[in-house]
């Protein structure tokens, strides 16, 4: 969450290269070969390996919405759980669960907007290759614009991530201003 | 105290997950302090193990891209990246707060829809902006674009926290003739110095972690913001031969400024984050 993403593309690059990569040589001791190689370098696992990075770079923002989400509900009703002989599945399936719905929606939000933006880690850990395999609306659109010089297409794959961003942003406004 | 068997097992799970979060940056650690040749065969392995601080150095000293002066650019970029957004960020949010105008809700809303907007979606008509103004290899451009970009959330955090104030220390001094500016600037904001400091944690490290913005406006090898030199120092050509330790090193070097600002200042960095992204 605090890391820059630049350096996250760079340690999730280190963490799935052939040999020396700990995710890849867990494969290769599994014996499982085709996940032991590089996973940037191949067109089938570049975007896995991008996926898993941005989770474990994106985690603590949901971590820290959530314990502060936590942190707001009042001791008192799993008290009051208790004494009704509610189990502790039960206490969060009722209690818990029900009170964090509200942090739900800023959380999915707030997380697929940073999955649709993504940039940094694209750049520096495959470039969106081998070939396409891995590229992203943002990559493109600064590859046409900034190394091809085609603006007009740039222009057009901004629009589009504009427009999936305000897609996804919607119900979340809604629900900002009924409250 | 008796400790539950379920306690324990919880405790188990929370510590290897957190550890299995923390492998990779140990990994990328280790790659920074030890000899290429020793990490071949993978970081966890110890036999032989030769620390040093070699590749720290080859980083910090790069011949021709040099991360001191990488480190040096990106804090010449953040600090008015920095001050800038928060008292115009802070003007604005008391205005939403506690003034009532014809278009405030909308123009409210239209703020808080801003913070949605990628910035790839508004980078080219930027570039040409800047391309006609001559400002491209100018921090100017970025701070500029940082400030503006800072700007709406550090506006809607702002007038949720003055929204919180009680307004009767507002009134008193209004009843003992101070002017609305006076009333900002000697009662309101030295009320407002964590939600201030807050804003300065979060925004400080989003202009230090950009690199998006800094690659498309800099383009000049001595102006190079530290983001945009790791891949220098580590790399020989853009996909080319990759040198592990240097790349580590300039990693971990750019880095730990965002994380000693965290570590120090963690209460701000995390009421900043559920504030803006929360109370809504």
């Amino acid at each position: 969450m605090v890391t820059p993403l630049i350096v996250g593309g760079i340690i999730l690059q280190y963490t799935f290269t052939e040999n020396f990569g700990i995710v890849t040589a867990f494969f290769d001791m599994l014996g499982i070969k085709e996940l032991g190689r590089t996973w940037t370098d191949l067109p089938n696992t570049a975007l896995f390996a991008l996926i898993f990075g941005s989770v474990w770079l994106w985690t603590g923002f949901s971590m820290i919405i959530y314990s502060a989400g936590l942190a707001t509900i009042p001791k008192e009703y799993y008290e009051a759980a208790k004494i009704d002989g509610a189990g502790p599945f039960k206490t969060f399936l009722r209690i818990t669960f029900p009170l964090l719905r509200p942090l739900n929606i800023v959380v999915i939000t707030m997380t697929i907007l940073y999955d649709l933006k993504i940039f940094d880690i694209v750049f520096v850990a495959t470039r969106g290759g081998p070939g396409s395999a891995s590229t992203v609306l943002a990559y493109e659109m600064w590859l046409q614009a900034f190394q091809f010089s085609r603006f007009n297409g740039a222009a057009v794959i901004a629009t589009l991530l504009t427009s999936l961003t305000l897609v996804v942003t919607i119900p979340m406004i809604r629900y900002m201003v009924r409250r | 105290m008796k400790i539950s068997k379920t306690t324990i097992i919880l405790h188990i799970i929370a510590w290897s997950v957190a550890f299995l979060w923390l492998l990779p940056f140990l990994g990328v650690f280790m790659a920074s302090i030890r000899p290429f040749g020793e990490i071949l065969r993978g970081w966890w392995i110890f036999d032989p193990f030769n620390p040093s601080l070699n590749s720290f150095v080859k980083a910090w000293n790069d011949p021709t891209y040099p991360l001191s002066r990488g480190i040096l650019n990106s804090f010449i970029v953040a600090v008015p990246s920095t001050i800038i957004p928060l008292f115009v960020g802070a003007l604005a949010g008391y205005g939403f707060a506690r003034f009532s105008f014809r278009i405030r809700s909308y123009l409210f809303m239209t703020i808080v829809l801003l913070m949605a907007l990628p910035q790839q979606s508004v980078v080219v008509p930027l570039f040409k902006i800047m391309v006609n103004l001559r400002l491209i290899d100018n921090y100017l451009s970025l701070m500029l674009v940082h400030s503006a970009w800072g700007l709406p959330w550090i506006i809607l955090f702002m007038r949720n926290f003055f929204s919180t104030l009680p307004i009767e220390v507002e009134e008193a001094a209004r009843v003992d003739g101070a002017s609305d500016f006076e009333i900002f600037y000697k009662i309101v904001l030295p009320m407002s110095l964590p939600a201030l400091a807050s804003v300065v944690v979060l925004q400080f490290m989003w202009v230090w972690n950009d690199f998006f913005l800094a690659r498309v406006f800099i383009y000049e090898e001595s102006m190079l913001l530290a983001t945009q030199r790791i891949e220098y120092v580590g790399r020989e050509g853009p996909l080319g031969r990759v040198n592990w330790g240097a790349l580590s090193a300039a990693s971990i070097i750019v880095m730990i400024v965002p994380i000693i600002i965290f570590v120090l200042l963690q209460k701000y960095y995390v009421k900043g984050m559920v504030g803006w992204s929360v109370k809504g």
